[in-house]
C-alpha cells in the first residue's frame, strides 16, 4: 500500500511529530510505503505535492485540528483519525485501512 | 555539541520525589520561574492548558507536558525521572516516571526551537531510545543523550 498522511496536533509542538515517527515505523514494519507531512507550530515540512497525492493509495489524516491546503486533497481516499490514535496503535490502523482498500 | 547555537537550556533531576503530577508542576514552574523571571502563574497556565486539550502521557511510561509561555524567551527542557511513577491518565493507562518537560516562548521567532523539540518528540518514539532512557544512570549521559536526540537532521 501507498500512503499518505499529514499529522498535526493542537499545540504542534510534540504530538505531531511523534505521530510521524509512529506511523513510519508501522508502515516499514508491515511493508507500506508512506510519506508523510507534518503541520506544526514550526509550519508545514515534508509538504504533499501533487505526484505525491497521485502515487498514493490512501491519505491518512491524524489530525486533532482542521489542516492547511485541504483543498489538494479533493481526489483521494482518505481516512481521518485522532493523532493519539497514530502514536498509540499504528499498526492495527494501518492494517485496518490496507484491509479495507484491498476488501 | 551541535545545538549550542540554539540555546536550549536543560536541567536533570534523576530522582525526583514527587507524588503527583500537580506537584511536579509546582516544582517546574519555581524552577523555570526563578531562572528566567517569568510570572509563575504564565508557565503553569501554558502546561495546564495542553494537559486540558489530551494526555501528554504516550505510554510506556513516558510523558511529554509542553506548552508555549508567554515572556520566555528561550526554549528549555526538563527532564525528571520520578521515585514513585505517578497517574498521568496515559494512552496505555500506566502511570508516568520519564518525565521530559518541554517549554517553548510564545511570541517571536522560535522555529529553531520547536524544530529542536519536534525532533526530540519523534525520536521519543523510536524503541531504542526508549531503551536507552529506561537504562541511563548517569546524568552527562543523560544529557548527552538529550543532545543526540534533539539533533537536527542533515
Amino acid at each position: 500500500m501507498k500512503i499518505i498522511a499529514i499529522t498535526a496536533c493542537a499545540t504542534g509542538v510534540a504530538h505531531t511529530y511523534m505521530a510521524k515517527k509512529g506511523l513510519e515505523d508501522a508502515a516499514k514494519k508491515l511493508g507500506h510505503e508512506i510519506k508523510i507531512e507534518t503541520q506544526g507550530a514550526a509550519g508545514i515540512e515534508n509538504e504533499l505535492t501533487a505526484e505525491d497525492i497521485e502515487w498514493a493509495d490512501i491519505l491518512v489524516l491524524a489530525v486533532d485540528v482542521e489542516i492547511a491546503k485541504r483543498h489538494r486533497f479533493h481526489s483521494i481516499k482518505k481516512v481521518e483519525v485522532p493523532v493519539t490514535m497514530a502514536i498509540k496503535s499504528p499498526e492495527p490502523l494501518l492494517k485496518k485501512i490496507s484491509a479495507k482498500l484491498n476488501g | 555539541m551541535p545545538n549550542e547555537e540554539f540555546d536550549l537550556h536543560v536541567e536533570l533531576d534523576l530522582a525526583n520525589d514527587s507524588r503527583n503530577k500537580l506537584a511536579l508542576f509546582e516544582e517546574i514552574v519555581k524552577k523555570l520561574s526563578f531562572r528566567t523571571g517569568v510570572k509563575p502563574e504564565k508557565i503553569m497556565e501554558a502546561m495546564k492548558i495542553r494537559e486540558a486539550m489530551s494526555t501528554t502521557g504516550f505510554g510506556n511510561g513516558l510523558a511529554i507536558p509542553h506548552g508555549e509561555v508567554e515572556d520566555l524567551d528561550s526554549a528549555h527542557l526538563f527532564f525528571f525521572r520520578l521515585l514513585h511513577p505517578v497517574e498521568w491518565d496515559s494512552m496505555d493507562d500506566d502511570p508516568a516516571h520519564q518525565i521530559f518537560v518541554i517549554l517553548v516562548p510564545k511570541e517571536g521567532d522560535s522555529t529553531i526551537h520547536l524544530k529542536l523539540l519536534s525532533r526530540l518528540a519523534y525520536n521519543l518514539m523510536d524503541k531504542e531510545y526508549q531503551r536507552q532512557i529506561n537504562e541511563v544512570q548517569d546524568k552527562e549521559k543523560m544529557r548527552e543523550l538529550i543532545m543526540e536526540m534533539t539533533k537536527l537532521a542533515e
